[in-house]
């Protein structure tokens, strides 16, 4: 789940929540409020990118370990 | 007063309601010692359970035998029959519809795992503190269930619905019977060792015979052992077993548990979506604010710039300017014409009128009017002006003008 910041998806919503937070706060300087709207920006565009978004098939484990397609039909479903 | 008088049907029929009611005794498991055991040629079995004190009579129909009793009964076993309690009206008597007779003791399977699941709770397998926290976004799930069976499907079903990109592994397990156990806990180290996020092991109802294999203890470990979190799903909502506690998290059903493991990318995006326009709208309100700060700062400063105030002096000046020459020439009017008026008076009183007509004015030495002889003495010198020239003079007489 790791991807360049390695910071996982959970973390960069942890901190994307703080951003906001912190930019709600009245007493913020425009620098720090623009500071912290790139940093929120650039979260999102990360959150983004690690969310998969790539069709995915259900495997299956045979008995040599090896991975194959779990058919729908083979299985009325 | 008039009593009410039932007839005996009546009775056992109202006693009848009540027992058939009564949820306990729906479904009940009893122990006891088998006496009067009749194999009947009709093929149903009848018997007797007793204890030290008391007895009930049972009977179990053709058609439960095949499943309900694996083993030949005899008098004076001691066994465990699961059933139903109901009044049998013929006689007024309550009596146990057997589905299943198990031999008590090992054949005991609720006080069994009880047993366990007291060992294992003591050993601290059930502690807090070794659940791995479920998470949130997992990419890869793994799944130990039969791959046939309401189970998986539901999984799947759930998960594609919830995010079609989250990759599922399954391992077919079988959860039921003789090898269930060890089926299970090859299925939990084979997906362990993949690196998954989490893993789902689990399966649908079934009589505790049949969840019989998550109450091991060989699953347990299995379970408590492993390093990817593992969420539990065995049974139905009321179901709860040894795997459920052991595990790093309970779901009351599989399809509860895929919930729990696969996040829901729709609702991800739109909380993304959220925190975006938050985020610009939060830039824009500050930047507004700020703009409008400065604005008002300009606004200040100008008001106050040497510019504006040198324009403003100079406006001060220009109206000072007319209103000094306005008074001025109001001044100088007024003047003038007080010196017209004055002139006159002047002229008036003037001595050179006076000299025009031959008078003339004298003044002594040192330029007094003399007015009268008296102010003289023989010898002042004074000097006398007419209305052209003038002249020096000394008294010499006096004389007494009085």
């Amino acid at each position: 789940m790791e991807a360049e910041s390695g910071k996982t998806v959970e973390e960069l919503f942890d901190r994307l929540g703080e951003v906001i937070s912190e930019m709600e706060e009245d007493d913020v300087s425009l620098d720090e409020s623009f500071k912290l709207y790139e940093e929120g920006m650039k979260l999102l565009k990360e959150s983004n990118e690690r969310i998969d978004t790539v069709e995915k098939k259900v495997l299956a484990l045979t008995g040599d370990n090896d991975l194959k397609e779990f058919g729908d039909d083979e299985n009325g479903f | 007063m008039k009593r009410n008088v039932y007839t005996v049907s009546q009775v056992n029929k109202y006693v009848g309601g009540l027992l058939a009611e009564d949820f306990l005794l729906h479904r009940i498991a009893v122990t006891g010692e088998v006496s009067n055991f009749k194999d009947h040629s009709s093929g149903h079995i009848y018997l007797t359970l007793k204890d030290n004190t008391a007895a009930i009579n049972g009977v179990m129909w053709r058609s439960s035998r095949p499943k309900g009793l694996t083993f030949p009964l005899k008098n004076g076993d001691l066994v465990v029959a699961s059933g139903e309690v109901r009044l049998y009206e013929k006689t007024g008597t309550a009596q146990l519809y057997i589905d299943k007779i198990e031999k008590a003791g090992e054949g005991d399977i609720y006080a069994r795992i009880e047993a366990l699941k007291k060992e294992l709770e003591q050993m601290g397998m059930f502690d807090q503190m070794y659940k791995k926290p479920i998470p949130r976004y997992a990419k890869k799930v793994g799944i130990a269930t039969a791959a046939t069976g309401a189970a998986v499907r539901d999984i799947i079903q759930i998960s594609r619905r919830r995010n079609p990109y989250v990759q599922l592994i399954l391992c077919p397990t079988t959860v039921q019977g003789e090898e269930a156990a060890g089926s299970i806990v090859n299925s939990i180290r084979r997906l362990d060792s993949m690196g998954l996020d989490v893993i789902i092991i689990g399966r649908g109802g079934g009589s505790v015979e049949d969840l019989f294999a998550f109450n091991t203890e060989a699953v347990a470990r299995a379970v408590f052992e492993a390093e990817t979190p593992i969420v539990s799903a065995v049974g139905h909502q009321t179901d709860t077993t040894i795997s459920d506690y052991v595990a790093d998290l309970r779901a009351p059903t599989p399809s509860a548990a895929a919930e729990l493991c696969v996040y829901d990318y729709y609702e991800l995006m739109r909380n993304i979506d959220e925190r975006r326009s938050r985020l610009s709208y939060l830039i824009n309100k500050r930047i507004i604010s700020k703009r409008e700060e400065a604005l008002y700062f300009e606004k200040m400063l100008s008001g106050h710039s040497p510019k504006s105030r040198l324009e403003k002096l100079r406006l001060l000046q220009k109206r000072y300017e007319e209103s000094i020459t306005r008074a001025m020439k109001l001044g100088i009017t007024k003047k003038r014409n007080e010196l017209a008026v004055l002139s006159e008076r002047l002229e008036g009183l003037s001595p050179a009128r006076k000299l025009s007509k031959g008078y003339a004015y004298v003044r002594d030495e040192k330029g007094n009017r003399i007015s009268e002889a008296a102010q003289l003495e023989i010898g002042d010198r004074l000097s006398v002006s007419f209305l052209k020239g003038s002249v020096k003079a000394k008294i010499e007489e006096i004389e007494d003008g009085s």
